[in-house]
């Protein structure tokens, strides 16, 4: 009873921590131009490698994975939070925390397996997707907003969770919704100095 | 009443192009468009129209005094007062034997071009505002295609979201 | 209040930073990075990381307990653990009670500023397999890193 009503004390807590980070500590940039600049990113990439859209996505994975494992820093300079239990509070911490103060959306994370160890995130509206109408060839196989699980994976690695991010569908493609699925592998060991051990 | 729409870019390269005609329902009548005759004129008679939207879109209005308006056709020395699109329309600028052409302009030159055709066979008229809102929606809808990161300036419009929204707008400005 | 060193350590046990005053009348004496503190620094990691351990395994209940301070006759161990496993020790007399909000600025402000921010820059400064678990040679060399360190701490080192 008591752990049940601290834990949704703690979500709103995280959410209001979102809210007032995102209001007064981060700096604003234009959305359109943000749109704009990750748009041309993508359709550069499209051209350079010659619509082979497979080594576009692991492209765009890779560019995500050198941010997050940089934006972790800032994430938890402008937050102070400690490491989380379990996958549950990551799930948590992700959609209201970080993706609110760095995107200024909300996914919903819904999809929880069975183990508590994967789940999913539901984005309604996509901040790097607006006005993209993608090519009939790109419709089979880009996923556009990659760079978001390479976000998710380089991140979550410098807290010491190995995890796996993949898209499984898709606004941009024709499917319902855009859905980002997050499993975990295994937790990394802390690393000991020699001589503890 | 059918239109035949085109927009042209700064090289005469059509990008789009599409024809809106009317329906009489009520009667059970098929949608009427142009006379077959005149179908295949069409694109011929607005690249003539052509050389005159050009000649409007780089003259220069020499009678601009400070602070007024500059509606009307013709130069893009606006002043800053005036609503950014009112500039753009260009208003009928040419006629082909009864048909009558009018034509807008955007600010990077690509031409929006209609000719308004009669069923009628009387010289046709042309409702300004109707028309003129029609253009800038279709301005606005352009704009959103160009911020689609895939789609390259010049490039035909394939899309078929735009061509149905072309076509509803036309539905509802032109077709009273 | 006198500052008497300051140290960085990264997630796989190394000393990525360190900066020592050696006069306290002068903001500007003092090494960067030098390698006679590297005793210093293994010894002092290790000392932190036992604490740390020992207080964790301690403490009850959800919340994880992170020591914040050392106190021993002649000074203070001032501690700030990130969640990536970074510390930011600051070695002070004691005249002020707590430091944490120092050292969450430099964190969040010139740490992640000129070298999480900087793409040129590592942001896992062990380079390869070696250098883990407290064998690491790779430091922070960054001018601007240092430049506004300097600024921010010289204030407080004279006193």
């Amino acid at each position: 009873m008591s752990s049940k009503s601290s834990g949704s004390a703690q979500l709103r807590s995280l959410k209001i921590m979102g809210e007032d980070v995102w209001k007064n500590r981060t700096e604003k940039v234009n959305a359109e131009l943000f749109t704009l600049t990750y748009g041309s990113i993508v359709s550069q990439l499209c051209i350079d490698y010659q619509r082979d859209f497979q080594k576009v996505n692991k492209q765009l994975f890779s560019m995500g994975y050198n941010i997050g494992v940089r934006l972790i820093e800032d994430f938890l300079a402008k937050t102070a939070l400690p490491r989380c239990e379990n996958m549950v509070k990551t799930s948590e911490a992700i959609s209201k925390c970080a993706f609110k103060i760095f995107l200024n959306m909300t996914p919903q994370v819904t999809n929880f397996s069975p183990e508590k160890d994967a789940f999913s995130l539901i984005i309604d509206e996509n901040p790097l997707s607006d006005f993209v109408e993608l090519p009939m060839d790109a419709m089979k196989q880009l996923w556009y907003s990659n760079i978001l699980c390479g976000v998710l994976k380089g991140a979550l690695q410098m807290v010491q969770l190995e995890c796996d991010v993949w898209f499984i569908s898709d606004v941009l493609k024709g499917d319902a919704h855009t859905e980002l699925r997050i499993k975990l592998n295994k937790v990394l060991k802390d690393e000991i100095p020699i001589g503890e051990d | 009443m059918p239109q035949y729409f085109a927009i042209l870019g700064k090289s005469d390269n059509p990008v789009y192009e599409a024809e809106f005609t009317t329906q009489q329902g009520q009667q059970g009548q098929l949608q009427k468009g142009f006379p077959q005759h005149l179908k295949e004129l069409n694109p011929f008679i607005m690249h003539a129209s052509l050389d005159i939207i050009e000649d409007l879109q780089w003259k220069l209005n020499s009678n601009v005094q400070h602070g007024t308006n500059n509606s009307g056709f013709g130069s893009f020395l606006r002043s800053k007062n005036v609503n950014v699109t009112d500039n753009c329309y260009l208003g009928k600028v040419d006629h082909f034997y009864g048909l009558a052409i009018t034509a807008y302009l955007t600010f990077s030159g690509m031409k929006f071009v209609m000719i308004h055709g009669n069923l009628d066979k009387n010289s046709t008229q042309v409702d300004d505002n109707a028309v003129k809102s029609f253009y800038q929606e279709v301005h606005e809808l352009y704009i959103k295609t160009l911020m689609n990161p895939f789609y390259k300036i010049n490039d035909p419009i394939t899309s078929a979201a735009f061509d149905t929204r072309v076509r509803s707008l036309a539905r509802k400005y032109l077709n009273k | 209040m006198a500052i008497y060193s300051f140290w960085i350590f990264d997630r796989h046990c190394n000393c990525i930073f360190d900066r020592e005053w050696t006069l306290s009348s002068n903001s500007s004496s003092g090494t960067v990075n030098s390698k006679q503190n590297e005793e210093t620094a293994k010894l002092l990691y290790g000392m932190v990381f036992s604490l740390r351990s020992m207080t964790q395994k301690v403490s009850s209940g959800p919340l994880k307990n992170e020591i914040k301070s050392i106190a021993t006759g002649k000074y203070r161990i001032h501690v700030y653990c990130t969640a990536s496993g970074l510390q930011f020790v600051l070695i002070t007399d004691f005249k002020q009670q707590s430091y944490t909000e120092v050292l969450q600025y430099i964190y969040s402000h010139i740490y992640v500023k000129y070298v999480a921010h900087n793409l040129f820059s590592a942001y896992d400064f062990a380079d390869n397999k070696n250098e883990t678990r407290g064998q690491g040679f790779r430091k922070i060399a960054n001018r601007n890193f240092v430049q506004s360190l300097e600024s921010f701490l010289s204030p407080m080192i004279v006193q």
